[in-house]
């Protein structure tokens, strides 16, 4: 009986938080969305993605709804078909990829400037950290101009997703800041 | 707009070059339909590869998801599968190689690793390619290939006619698919296979004759004919049985080879031993009886060798014994033929004598070749031991109903006959005893020196042991005679035998053995055309003796095979035999 009062107290107060991830191709969206699902032990095999994936991922007694949608650049445009009731907008960078983090920057910039992800949370994620020539969060800082955002809430963190580095973190700052964003917010 | 354009252009372009025969498979896994680019190397790549092409930061791009600069079109036309495969797999054996399946990631990561991390078949490095396993084991995939296509041919080439290497081949062709699988592991194996096939061939044919070729070369002359035919076809049922032993390689690998070549001994012997059988039937039932009746006396002491030396032998043995028999005579063929059992019995030698002892006194050919034929029919089923037993005595009966009826019995005969050819199969678990015969084989060697008629006999003791059936084979002679002339093709066994590719074979052979029956039939008349046929077939012969050194044997059943293979070269014989059958 107290265990189903418990669940159902859970239940109420546990928020379901939707969450989109982009990013251009081959960052690691859908390499870090099975790792959180499926933890730290498993190694995930991807493919590129056409189309989305889409996990749930419980954490800190938040529900996240994760959608992970393809970054190739004919499918970036249907990014914005996910905005609406986005509460936290996941950003996947590859570090590694110098060449075209200036296209990564646009891309951000461009989704950004969409009416319907004012309110939203951005995380970057620095990812694929455990490459040798990966650049720095703090490069990216500033490749990326994050610095410009104005108002926005961000926060970037490193990550390897193969090797479960910084993904929690992530989430921390996310569930943090979500629930003061919505009591901000009036909600 | 222009910009669009300019990208649909592109699209139109990559579309093209998709199409190209070399971009539309795979470079990774070969599989069809590659929808991606790997822009690092400008290869086409399905799904699955392109996943695993990021894990090594290769940049992919899909061609329907992404846009392609013009720049990159450019270098994707310079590019392609083919290109890419000039340089990075440069040094790949493609023969011996196979590329990864795209349903193994772990494979794939591993190709993809070797091939555009490490370079390893670009060229430069290419002394370190064959050392890696996978690269050995697909050589021999390779040469199993070259069978299904040609090899099935080469072999049957080599030793038959044209009529029934494509019967043969057909087998091999149902073989081909399994080769891919056994290709790993069985390679080995196959190559043994087709050693055996031909040794088995050679000894059969060849090694019986070299052995009494001084004394028994005048009987030989005649049944040489047949048997010379009987050779085609039993190089012929080397192929298949080669082919047959690749299956079941296959799967099993290395230890299913050894049985499987024993398989194709046991075949080579059946089909000896009915067309040795369907020989004397033809030529002359009634004088072959007497013959064996005095290769029996003779053959008794041999038997007795024979105990000791038990399958292996038996086969080449048998055609002799066979040949002889239909010589020499019916009723003591009887006694023969228990020697024979003995004999062949190798490993329950006693017991068969025994058996054999009682059977002679039974040996009243036609309630005797009644139990025969059911005994047959589990000889066929059992292992080649257990058969053995019940052979000899069916032997001893059927040579004895031969000898009593040979006219009348055919019916039932032929119901054995085609029971024994139906069983190859179980042969091939006889196989097992057959690496033991390669001792026995030995010995048999040894006693035709001894003797030409203790040869004659050897041959007889193991094809009684061997085979139940050549007894049988006389009745099939008779009726399968017509059958098998209008068969001689073999394609005609094949389509009723198909069901079972080894069988088929051995009934191909056996078919194909008793088109040459056909031309015993005309006993006189041996001299002349089947001296012919010999001499083609010894061209035949020749041919597979190349292929045995061509496949390694490395299994335990080649044990036998290498002692037989000794015989082979001795028996070069072999083409000799026939050039003396042609004397004839």
């Amino acid at each position: 009986m107290g265990l189903t009062f418990t669940r159902m107290f859970n239940h109420l107060f546990t928020e379901e938080i939707r969450i989109l991830m982009v990013g251009l191709d081959a960052a690691g969206k859908t390499t870090i969305l099975y790792k959180l699902k499926l933890g730290n032990g498993e190694i995930v095999t991807t493919i590129p993605t056409a189309g989305f994936n889409v996990e749930t991922v419980e954490y800190k007694n938040i529900s996240f709804t994760v959608w992970d949608v393809g970054g190739q650049d004919k499918v970036r445009p249907l990014w914005r078909h996910y905005f609406q009731n986005t509460k936290g907008l996941v950003f996947v960078v590859d570090s590694n990829d110098r060449d075209r983090v200036f296209e990564a920057r646009d891309e951000l910039h461009r989704m950004l400037n969409e009416e319907e992800l004012r309110d939203v949370l951005l995380l970057v994620l620095a990812n694929k950290q455990d490459l040798p020539y990966a650049m720095s969060a703090a490069e990216i800082t500033d490749k990326l101009g994050l610095h410009s955002l104005g108002q926005r809430q961000w926060y970037i963190q490193s990550t390897c997703a193969t090797k479960f580095e910084g993904l929690y973190e992530g989430l921390d700052w996310l569930s943090s800041n979500i629930a003061r964003n919505l009591c901000s917010l009036g909600l | 707009m222009g910009s669009r354009r300019e990208e649909e252009r592109n699209e139109k372009i990559i579309r093209g070059l998709m199409k190209l025969p070399p971009n539309r498979k795979c470079i990774n896994c070969n599989s069809v339909g590659p929808q991606y680019v790997c822009t690092n190397f400008w290869t086409f790549t399905c799904l699955s590869c392109s996943g695993i092409h990021r894990e090594f930061t290769h940049r992919v791009k899909s061609v329907s998801m992404a846009k392609f600069t013009t720049q990159e079109v450019r270098s994707l036309e310079q590019g392609g599968n083919q290109r890419a495969r000039d340089i990075y797999l440069k040094d790949w054996d493609w023969q011996r190689m196979r590329l990864p399946d795209n349903s193994k990631p772990d494979r794939i990561r591993e190709f993809i690793r070797a091939v555009y991390v490490d370079k390893k078949y670009a060229g430069g490095k290419s002394t370190n390619k064959p050392a890696t396993d996978g690269e050995s084991v697909k050589k021999r995939p390779v040469p199993s290939a070259v069978n299904r296509q040609t090899g099935a041919s080469s072999v049957a080439h080599s030793t038959q006619p044209n009529a029934l290497q494509r019967s043969t081949n057909s087998p091999a062709s149902q073989i081909a698919p399994t080769q891919g699988s056994v290709q790993h592991l069985p390679v080995s194996v196959q190559p043994q296979p087709m050693a055996f096939s031909d040794h088995d061939l050679f000894d059969t044919s060849t090694m019986p004759q070299p052995g009494a070729s001084s004394a028994s070369i005048d009987l030989f002359a005649g049944f040489n004919q047949h048997t010379a035919s009987i050779s085609s076809g039993h190089s012929d049922v080397n192929g298949s049985s080669h082919k047959v032993v690749v299956q079941k390689v296959v799967t099993p690998s290395s230890s299913v080879p050894a049985g499987a070549v024993p398989t194709s001994h046991p075949v080579q012997q059946d089909l000896f031993s009915l067309s040795i059988l369907q020989e004397p039937s033809t030529s002359s039932s009634p004088a072959s009886v007497d013959l064996f009746a005095g290769f029996d006396q003779q053959l008794a002491p041999m038997s007795t060798a024979h105990h000791i030396t038990p399958a292996a032998p038996l086969p080449a043995n048998e055609g002799w014994a066979f040949f002889d028999a239909p010589q020499y005579g019916t009723s003591t063929s009887f006694s023969n033929a228990q020697a024979q059992v003995p004999a062949a019995l190798p490993p329950s030698d006693g017991i068969t004598k025994t058996i054999d002892h009682s059977t002679l006194p039974t040996s009243p050919p036609n309630g005797i070749i009644t139990q025969t034929s059911p005994p047959i029919m589990d000889q066929w089923s059992l292992n080649a031991e257990e058969v053995k037993i019940p052979v000899s005595k069916e032997n001893s009966q059927v040579w004895n109903a031969f000898g009593e009826s040979t006219g009348n019995m055919p019916d039932n005969l032929f119901a054995f006959n085609t029971m024994p050819q139906v069983p190859p199969h179980q042969f091939t678990a006889p196989g097992v005893p057959y690496v033991g015969s390669g001792t026995p084989q030995d010995l048999v060697r040894g006693e035709p020196e001894r003797s030409t008629p203790g040869d004659m006999f050897p041959g007889f003791n193991v094809s009684p042991g061997v085979l139940g059936e050549p007894s049988f084979p006389a009745p099939i002679q008779h009726q399968l005679g017509t059958m098998s002339q209008a068969a001689k093709s073999t394609n005609p066994f094949d389509m009723a035998f198909e069901s079972d590719i080894e069988s088929n074979d051995m009934f191909m052979d056996l078919t194909s053995l008793q088109a040459s029956l056909p031309d015993p039939h005309v006993p006189a008349e041996y001299s002349g055309d089947l001296a012919e046929s010999w001499i083609s077939q010894n061209l035949t012969v020749p041919m597979t003796m190349p292929y045995i050194p061509s496949a390694p044997q490395g299994g335990l059943v080649y044990i036998p095979g290498q002692v037989q293979e000794p015989h082979m070269l001795n028996s070069t014989q072999q083409g000799h035999f026939p050039s003396r059958n042609p004397f004839e």
